[in-house]
């Protein structure tokens, strides 16, 4: 696992596709990101060198990414909820925002619409409710690691 | 689609009041909101009546109609709808 800008990035796969495990970075983005470096798009991640992964650093620092890219949306939801734009009620409400019927099928929107709001009130229920990919810093996760395998070598003895 | 910037914002001539503290009453939800309209008030059109729209900064480069709701707002709860306000109300100043 190749720890890069605060995410974890699978070794074993492609250089674009492991990109695209990044907030922020769909298949688009991660193939011209590989193009502009040179980067072949069969290249698997563990097999770049030292340099290319510094230069692949410096290129993503100056996207709009994960932390970046959330503070935005928020702070866009945010506004429109301030200057009690329909859209913004419609965040507030987790209501569908595009003008789809609401007599049935809103359940989606019900689940997905509202998490932007909610992230603001408490901090607890941003890990309940966060967007696909949370990152974690590695010493959390081979702490949990570690507390696994001792309750297994505890269960053994 | 949204609008050409070449072509400039989209504007109707809004009516003036009778004096500058009164409330501009207008029908032109579609009418973007301009820089010089920030700290007036508004009576836009949902319809039915016209809602009270305090512009703020926030504001600029959106649509009256944005800030006038056009349906009442639903609740399942029968205690719920006289709770909610029919329409969006803004901060007044």
């Amino acid at each position: 696992m190749l720890y890069l800008l605060g995410v974890n990035l699978p070794d074993a796969k492609a250089v674009p596709t492991a990109l695209t495990h990044i907030y922020g970075i769909g298949p688009h983005t991660a193939a011209s990101v590989c193009h502009k470096l040179g980067i072949h798009p069969r290249c698997r991640l563990a097999d770049l060198p030292e340099a290319k992964i510094t230069q692949l650093s410096a290129l993503l620092n100056t996207l709009t990414i994960d932390a970046e890219l959330l503070r935005e949306t928020r702070n866009k939801i945010t506004v429109m909820v301030q200057s009690g734009r329909y859209r913004g009620a419609r965040h507030k409400a987790s209501l569908p925002v595009n003008g789809q019927r609401t007599h049935t099928n809103r359940m989606t929107a019900k689940k997905l619409n509202g998490r932007w709001m909610a992230a603001r009130q408490y901090s607890s229920a941003r890990t309940a409710c966060a967007p696909a990919r949370t990152p974690q810093p590695p010493y959390a996760l081979a702490a949990s690691r570690a507390i696994s395998l001792l309750s297994i070598f505890r269960r053994i003895l | 689609m949204v609008r050409a910037k070449w072509k400039g914002p989209f504007l109707i001539p809004l009516p003036r009041p009778a004096s500058p503290a009164d409330p501009v009453r207008t029908q032109a939800r579609s009418s973007t909101i301009i820089a010089s309209q920030i700290n007036k008030k508004f009576l836009v059109h949902n319809g039915k009546d016209y809602v009270p729209v305090f512009v703020t900064e926030q504001m600029v480069g959106r649509k009256l109609g944005e800030f006038a709701f056009t349906r009442k707002a639903f609740s399942f709860k029968k205690k719920d709808d006289k709770k909610r306000p029919a329409y969006n109300i803004s901060v007044s100043p």
